[in-house]
């Protein structure tokens, strides 16, 4: 991706409202002397123009005094799985519910296929809903649940039996149809919700949360069997979700919304690897908020002026006192006040500098106790300055001659 | 091979069973039994003769002619009632939510004779209604407005909290479908709060059939014509015939028994599919 494509699609679309709409890639994102983009706007995936499926542009919508969207712009490509992700209330659902049609915008332009949409009732968008309590009729069974909306088109009741009986087969719940929802477990619930959410044939499947009511066990393996039914079914799909875990591990592009606008619009791992914001973040990943940075050997040249810094159990290795150590002169002694065991790590609380950090020691190597001195070193950091974000490499890794290797 | 009985989380079963029945037995079926013993000094024979003649039969007819009509007004007043209670925000609505009991608080009497007051053709109401050559005082239709005025909070108060379970997304989720208004209504709403329509349509029944105080100063009382059945019993009571107004309050225990039971069993299957038993 270059900036030339990047301001050439935008005179192409003309509305779209980025100055600085660049794609870095992810090695530029080592460079802590590139400046950060405008990250209060959206990045549209300028790739996916051509094969935008669903455009969201300048969409505000007020509650009162209350902005739930201010000027939410994004794109969606066709076939795409892509998450919405924030915090509670900063207006994820009400985009979904204006997506939908069962909010009106009070301004900006809602596009589903390169056609706006703001003035079609959202039973003729062409979208499949999902809503988080999953609101299956619970006077009807699994099988009249999934026919309504084809029973409301008057479908002739051959081809009604056929197609519900084939989704209740896809969604694997073949035999259940004449049970009532009550009479189902949550995860079976979804299922229905999902297939009766596809019955209309959409081309556009929003989800609300569609994992919020289901136990953690059974929401792990959910996940995974509606990534891949979603594939199978090759329906664009946009699902609202507050766990960065299952955005990550779900969607193909993650929308994160704040107080009501876009924050970041990429890839998973674009945005896990190259936050840019202040509040992506602080949102993704395990993040610790540390203050005064230049504090923290290797990163000295950050002055001692104060300021902030995440940093992430990943950008932090631990080691034992006498283990081999390639960068002395930049890692810092600490002590280990908290272990905790979590399955294939070791998740250490280590004091450093008068700061609690946390890192993670694989259970494969030696193992380290609660009290012992460690060294720990830090590669790099996101140095948070205003709403912007930029990394920070340890001065070890990022001055060639500066390297002592041992 | 004895084995220890488990003990059920809330304790005392027994105790607690032991005051329920007492406290039924005492207020309900004792009171109900006298009725029974009463009757039973007659024959069988002298009191189907007592439960059938003609102006007891007439008193029933209007009894459970104006009954059933007024509960139906209520059924679907109540329903827009609390519909509108629930679903809009509105000021004055606490106020408006607040009154729809007046009818459980006032004296039945009180009622009876206000609206007695008004309906009477020289009355505020019953002049306009008269006008268009509508009697409403000493007729079924003012039997009827007593009626409807006693019954209206059992369907409100039993739709309402239903109501507001039935939650906004099953509405959307039928309109996304493509559902219009009045099917999304019959579909999807109704099924919802058809056990509570039901349940506060009986119960409003069994109540207009038993109303005495309201219904009787707006009545009339004409034999034959505008005499309800409670009014039979206060009238053989006030010959000293206990026997025969136990035999007709019988036959009206029987009738609230059966709409009773009837609702019992449409509420029973309505639960069954709700609670995931069947």
């Amino acid at each position: 991706m270059t900036q030339n494509s990047a301001s050439k699609d935008q005179k192409e679309s003309g509305q779209t409202p980025q100055g600085s709409r660049q794609i870095r890639e992810l090695d530029q994102a080592n460079d802590a002397s590139l400046p950060g983009g405008r990250t209060t706007q959206p990045e549209a995936d300028a790739a996916g123009s051509e094969n935008t499926y669903v455009e969201l542009r300048h969409v505000s919508k007020s509650f009162g005094d209350f902005k739930a969207s201010d000027d939410v712009s994004f794109t969606v490509e066709k076939g795409k799985l892509a998450g919405l992700l924030g915090p509670s209330g900063s207006g994820k659902t009400t985009i979904l519910r204006i997506l939908a049609g069962l909010e009106t915008a009070d301004s900006g332009d809602i596009l589903i296929d390169g056609k706006v949409v703001n003035d079609i009732p959202a039973s003729k968008r062409g979208i499949g809903f999902v809503f988080q309590s999953y609101a299956l009729f619970r006077y009807m069974t699994v099988f009249d649940n999934i026919a309504f909306g084809l029973a409301i088109k008057k479908t002739d009741r051959k081809i009604i039996a056929e197609k519900v009986n084939h989704l209740i087969e896809l969604v694997g719940l073949a035999g259940l149809g004449g049970r009532y929802p009550t009479q189902l477990s949550g995860g079976q619930r979804q299922r229905v919700a999902f297939a009766r959410a596809l019955a209309t044939e959409p081309h556009l499947l929003l989800l609300d949360e569609p994992f919020a009511a289901i136990d953690a066990k059974v929401r792990k393996e959910l996940r995974g069997w509606l990534k891949e039914l979603i594939q199978r079914v090759g329906i664009t799909s946009i699902f609202v979700t507050h766990d960065q875990d299952e955005a990550i591990e779900v969607a193909d592009q993650i929308i994160i919304t704040n107080r009501g606008h876009v924050e970041r619009s990429g890839s998973p791992l674009e945005i896990y690897n190259n936050p840019q914001s202040s509040f992506v973040t602080q949102f993704v990943g395990q993040p610790t908020v540390i203050e005064n940075p230049g504090r923290f050997k290797g990163f000295r040249r950050l002055g001692d002026k104060g300021g902030k810094a995440v940093l992430r159990p990943e950008f932090i290795s631990v080691t034992k006192i006498g283990e081999p150590l390639k960068y002395v002169i930049t890692a810092e002694d600490a002590v280990v006040e908290e272990s905790y065991f979590r399955g294939g790590d070791f998740e250490l609380r280590v004091r450093v500098n008068d700061q609690l950090l946390t890192v993670n020691r694989p259970i494969t190597q030696e193992p380290i106790r609660v009290g012992e001195q460690v060294k720990i070193f830090i590669s790099s950091l996101y140095l948070l300055d205003g709403d912007k974000a930029v990394t920070v490499m340890n001065e070890s890794l990022s001055n060639r001659s500066s390297i002592y290797e041992i | 091979m004895a084995r220890k009985k488990t003990k059920s989380v809330i304790p005392g079963f027994g105790i607690s069973f032991g005051v329920s029945v007492s406290i039924l037995s005492l207020i309900v079926i004792i009171p109900l039994c006298s009725l029974v013993i009463y009757s039973s000094q007659l024959t069988l024979e002298q009191f189907f003769e007592i439960i059938t003649r003609p102006r007891v039969l007439a008193s029933y007819k209007v009894s459970l002619a104006t009954s059933f009509i007024a509960s139906v007004i209520n059924a679907v007043m109540g329903l827009v009632m609390a519909w509108v209670l629930v679903r809009y925000e509105f000021p004055g609505k606490r106020i408006l939510d607040g009154m729809i009991e007046l009818p459980f608080a006032l004296p039945t009497a009180v009622a009876g004779i206000s609206l007695a007051h008004l309906t009477v053709p020289n009355g505020p109401v019953g002049a306009v209604f008269s006008g268009l050559g509508i009697d409403i005082a000493y007729t079924w239709v003012g039997i009827t407005v007593a009626m409807t005025f006693i019954g209206i909070p059992f369907v409100v108060r039993s739709i309402q909290p239903v109501l507001e379970n039935v939650e906004g997304e099953y509405e959307e989720a039928a309109y996304l479908m493509g559902a219009g208004r009045l099917q999304t209504f019959f579909r999807v709403v109704l099924p919802e709060i058809r056990p509570a329509l039901i349940a506060g349509f009986t119960m409003a029944f069994a109540r207009c059939l038993g109303e005495y105080g309201s219904v009787v100063f707006i009545a009339g009382n004409k034999p034959y014509e505008t005499e309800i059945a409670p009014l039979m019993i206060m009238s053989e009571l006030q010959e000293f015939d206990y026997p025969a107004a136990t035999s007709v309050a019988l036959t009206m225990l029987l009738m609230a028994f059966v709409i009773l039971f009837v609702n019992a069993v449409l509420q029973s299957r309505a639960s069954a599919i709700v609670s995931g038993i069947r």
